[in-house]
């Protein structure tokens, strides 16, 4: 048996005897019920003989019914593979001597140019032959890409690590509301004030924060978090308390009946997609820029070695409040967004959960470049409403799921799908 | 005037118990065990379901049938504590601060989905049969009612802290984690083994909120799959306001935010209790985030 | 005629423990000026204080006239100091170039609004930013590692590189913390040429080093540091000769040698 059989064999053996484990120590509250008698008027614990019963004639089913899942999954990972081949870094082009090119173009990867072919014959695809679940699908994703660059712009290339973000994401679809109930104004005037709101509060949060350490910083913007959602719900006259804020029909993404080109009309689906799709062009355009630039530069050198960034000349606070403005900003445009498409906003929509998400797709794309966060919203949307739509009966367990694939994705790929080694090691974890 | 008062003292009790949790843990590896609320919710569940158990097997008296829940409470949710540092921490000892705490995350969502889908997603009811008896009130001060129950759980976290305490002061495990949690390199160095006495610290503090999930469910006679991250996140102010890291602190940051809770609630309403807890701990974090009894530590350039 | 950079009486206590405690000395324009002493001796701490890490707890440190005591890190590199670190602290996930084009930053003036545009002031800035890195980088010797990435240069190449971002920076004054630790006496030998070179562009240099080799072959002036007081100063010649600091760095035994 040579080495890496051996290893992979004992490698085997631990995670068996660890899902053993796991299962014993699941096993009461697996396997017992609280039902409530009658008879006594008392709580008593039965064995959950109906959870046996699903797990030995249900789940099979389920799995075998969408095995064609598995085999898209086998798909995904020879994909994956593939798409390893092209080097993170490994640029098309190089700084080279800048003598003989006066133009500096921005550094073009392969992985970045392929990216580049796809995605639009994605949205071509998108627009032209998929149905309308589809786009609103994509129009989501388009959503989530907005926020997960915006995101990006703190976690992955400043490194502050904020917990909070789907308050700025409620603030901005608020704005909105609120604006909207005030004055009837539709969603194409909503986008400057709340990106102006998004930002400000954005500062306003990074004001105090930013001179904590990490762990810190983390835990105070997830109670900014949580305090501004309680307080959505609470200030019931002005933002409709847990019922939230109704927006009406002309002011949501546009449905035209009949158009030239269009005969059967266009839904709003397709509208909000189109116009999704625009803005996520002109956030990746924007946020490129900023990446390449020497805002940029000083971004992931405050990431790399705050000390060391100071002493070479970049004020660290003033660009972590940078960072904190623009994400703001960029999470309240997605905000906007969601509520001209949704026609309805409540606070819970906003919460920890919603944070988590977003998180989660800017680690699992990769932190710190651009086109990291576009894969991880795509990757982790797709999947997650996938499973919704395909596998209903497994949804209950989509948070499960998903729980567990963070601890697994952190255990062992913390550098995400598209992170290259060197950030492995950054993570402190390569040997 | 006083029932805000003796309210107070009982949550901010249970609060306790649960900070020490958090704050042990965070001494010896510098992490936010974001999952430790999940632990106290599990801890209750199973709390709940031993007494349940104790009912379908027929009579047997309240004080065994007590003592039996805590026991099996205690002993499932160290091994969950145990479990969750050996998988999801353990690898990450030497990561960055971003990953465990992420990590963290992850295995609250998962414990929380978990029982919700493996139990209920409601409320589940603490059976009265066993916290009826110490319903009674025991005297009054003032316009304030205190029950037995209040003292009971009052006694009983004091106990357990006052237990705690002299273990770490007085034992060798005790020692061990004090060293751990100065320095972890000489300890491992001096021969402690490290990764045993992490493991022992979870266990500990998982076992203390275990304790706590019961007598909270005895309290409010309701638990739900969501109480962990709600009580969670109070103790975890609880033990940033008393100074993480260190032990007395917690104690008395658990007190002070079963106090400001209540206190809030008579004062203010209900609707404001949760901002008041995390507003509190905001304003710790920003203005003092070394807490109440904790010590400043400075970087080395 | 003023001195560049003057300490008078720089005082540095950390809790019960005096660091740095009455140290004087000046550094003239042009100057190569070595700190050397003991470990623990407290130099990294003067160090630290210059560069606005620390805030001196007594005594004045003035910067071309002006007091530069109490301003924070980046505000000290925008005076014109400059530094490098004990340990070589470079940007890990980013090129040799870009790390320079980093020590670009406090001289370059384009904002958020205009990178994110792109406008032709900003991208004129960013060529004339890789164009003065290159530059640097040529300087030190590593023009042909430019796209490298940092964490991959072997750590001699490092530490010029960590030279080379921080010259970048326009510095008058360039602070060196032990720029030959851990360096055979070829690359030590390569070191001082490239100190001397930095003299050569008006650059003033101080440096901390324990090299005495290095040390007693580039420095002009020389002041040595024992428990956080200064015990000599002086030409080399002079310094090297001193019982205070024999007796500090072998011990009172060897001063009859």
């Amino acid at each position: 048996m040579s080495a890496s059989t051996a290893t992979a064999v004992s490698r085997l053996k631990s995670a068996v005897i660890w899902f053993g484990w796991i299962l014993l120590v699941a096993a009461p509250l697996m396997w017992m019920r609280l039902d409530y008698d009658e008879a006594t008027r008392q709580p008593v614990v039965r064995f959950n003989s109906e959870r046996l019963q699903w797990w030995l004639t249900e789940l099979p089913r389920v799995l075998l019914h969408n095995g064609y899942w598995l085999l898209a999954l086998a798909g995904a990972i020879i994909g994956w593979r593939l798409w390893k081949k092209f080097p993170q870094h490994e640029r098309l082009n190089q700084w080279g001597d800048i003598a003989k090119r006066p133009y500096l173009a921005m550094p073009v990867t392969a992985r970045v140019t392929t990216l580049w072919i796809v995605a639009p014959i994605a949205v071509v695809l998108l627009c032209a032959r998929l149905g309308d679940q589809q786009r609103g699908w994509g129009m989501f994703v388009g959503i989530y890409i907005l926020l997960a660059m915006g995101l990006n712009l703190t976690v992955g290339m400043t490194g502050l690590l904020v917990l909070g973000y789907g308050a700025f994401y409620g603030v901005g679809a608020y704005t909105f509301g609120m604006l909207h109930q005030w004055t009837g104004m539709p969603f194409w005037m909503a986008f400057a004030p709340a990106a102006v709101v998004g930002a400000l509060i954005g500062l306003l949060l990074g004001l105090p924060s930013i001179r904590l350490r990490g762990d810190y910083l983390a835990i105070v913007t997830l109670g900014f978090g949580e305090v501004l959602r309680i307080l959505l719900k609470n200030f019931k006259s002005v933002t409709g308390g847990d019922d939230g804020i109704s927006i009406k029909r002309e002011a949501m993404f546009p449905k035209f009946d009949a158009v030239i080109g269009f005969p059967d009309g266009i839904t709003r689906e397709a509208s909000g997609f189109v116009i999704v799709i625009v803005l996520v062009a002109l956030s990746i355009w924007l946020v490129r820029n900023l990446v390449h630039s020497r805002i940029g530069r000083a971004w992931i050198a405050i990431r790399e070695d705050e000390t060391s960034a100071a002493a070479m000349g970049i004020p660290v606070y003033r660009l972590k409040l940078l960072a904190f403005t623009l994400s703001g900003a960029w999470a309240a445009v997605a905000g906007v967004c969601f509520a001209a498409h949704q026609g309805h906003i409540v606070p819970d929509s906003f919460g920890f959960i919603e944070s988590v998400f977003i998180l989660s797709m800017v680690i699992l794309g990769g932190m710190g470049t651009v086109s990291g966060p576009i894969c991880g919203a795509a990757a982790f949307y797709l999947s997650y409403e996938l499973l919704r739509s395909r596998v209903p009966e497994l949804a209950d367990y989509r948070l499960m799921v998903f729980g567990a694939l963070m601890v697994a994705m952190m255990v062992f790929r913390p550098q995400g799908l598209l992170g290259s080694q060197q950030r492995k090691i950054e993570m402190g974890l390569a040997e | 005037m006083l029932e805000p008062l003796t309210n107070g003292i009982t949550r901010g009790a249970i609060y306790a118990l649960i900070a020490l949790g958090y704050t042990m843990v965070y001494g010896i590896l510098g992490m936010i065990n974001f999952a430790h609320g999940e632990v106290y919710m599990i801890g209750m569940f199973i709390g709940i379901l031993t007494l349940g158990v104790c009912t379908s097997l027929g009579a047997m008296p309240i004080g065994i049938a007590l003592v039996l829940a805590f026991f099996v409470a205690m002993f499932f949710a160290a091994a969950q504590g145990y479990t969750n540092e050996r998988i999801a921490y353990r690898p990450l000892r030497h990561a960055s601060r971003l990953a465990p705490l992420i990590s963290a995350v992850g295995v609250s969502i998962f414990l929380q989905n978990f029982v919700m889908n493996a139990q209920s997603k409601d409320i589940v009811n603490f059976p009265r049969q066993y916290s009826a008896p110490l319903v009674s009130p025991a005297f009054v001060i003032g316009d304030a009612r205190v029950t037995w129950l209040q003292l009971f759980i009052i006694g009983l976290s004091v106990a357990l802290m006052v237990g705690l305490y002299l273990f770490v002061q007085r034992t060798r495990l005790g020692k061990a984690m004090r060293a751990c949690s100065q320095d972890q390199t000489m300890a491992g160095l001096t021969g402690i083994p490290v990764d045993r006495v992490v493991s022992a610290t979870f266990v500990i503090g998982s076992s203390l909120a275990a304790a706590a999930g019961i007598l909270f469910a005895m309290y409010n006679t309701v638990g739900k799959f969501d109480a962990g991250y709600v009580a969670g996140l109070r103790a975890f102010t609880a033990a940033v306001l008393g100074g993480i890291g260190n032990i007395p602190g917690a104690v008395l940051g658990g007190f002070i935010i079963g106090l400001t809770e209540d206190g809030t609630v008579y004062f203010w309403g209900g609707d404001w209790k949760d901002i008041a807890a995390f507003a509190a701990l905001m304003i710790i974090l920003i203005f003092r985030p070394r807490g109440l009894l904790g010590e400043r530590v400075a970087e080395k350039v | 005629m003023t001195a560049l950079l003057e300490s008078k009486s720089l005082t540095k206590t950390f809790g019960g423990l005096r660091a740095v405690s009455g140290v004087d000395f000046a550094v003239q324009s042009g100057q190569i000026f070595s700190v050397i002493g003991p470990n623990g001796a407290g130099k990294t701490t003067v160090f630290n204080c210059i560069t606005g890490f620390y805030t001196p707890d007594g005594g004045d440190l003035l910067f071309e006239g002006a007091p530069i005591g109490r301003l924070q890190p980046h505000r000290v590199t925008e005076r014109g100091i400059a530094r490098t670190f004990q340990s070589v602290r470079l940007f890990g996930e980013m090129t040799a170039l870009e790390n320079v084009m980093v020590g670009r930053f406090c001289r370059t003036r384009c904002g958020s609004w205009r990178a994110m545009m792109r406008t032709r002031g900003a991208r004129r800035e960013d060529e004339e930013t890789a164009r003065r890195a290159m530059e640097q980088l040529k300087f030190v010797g590593l023009a042909d590692k430019s796209d490298v990435w940092a964490r991959n240069l072997p750590y001699g190449q490092q530490r010029r590189l960590e030279i080379a971002r921080a010259l970048a920076t326009n510095p008058k004054l360039l602070l060196l913390d032990e720029p030959g630790a851990g360096m055979n006496p070829q690359e030590i030998a390569e070191v001082m040429e490239l100190i001397r070179a930095i003299r050569q562009r008006g650059v003033t240099v101080l440096l901390i080093e324990h090299h005495m080799q290095m040390v007693m072959g580039i420095s002009d002036r020389i002041a040595v540091l024992d428990h956080g007081e200064k015990i000599a100063e002086g030409t080399p010649k002079e310094v090297c000769c001193d019982p205070a600091v024999i007796t500090a760095y072998l011990g009172e035994d060897h001063v009859a040698d």
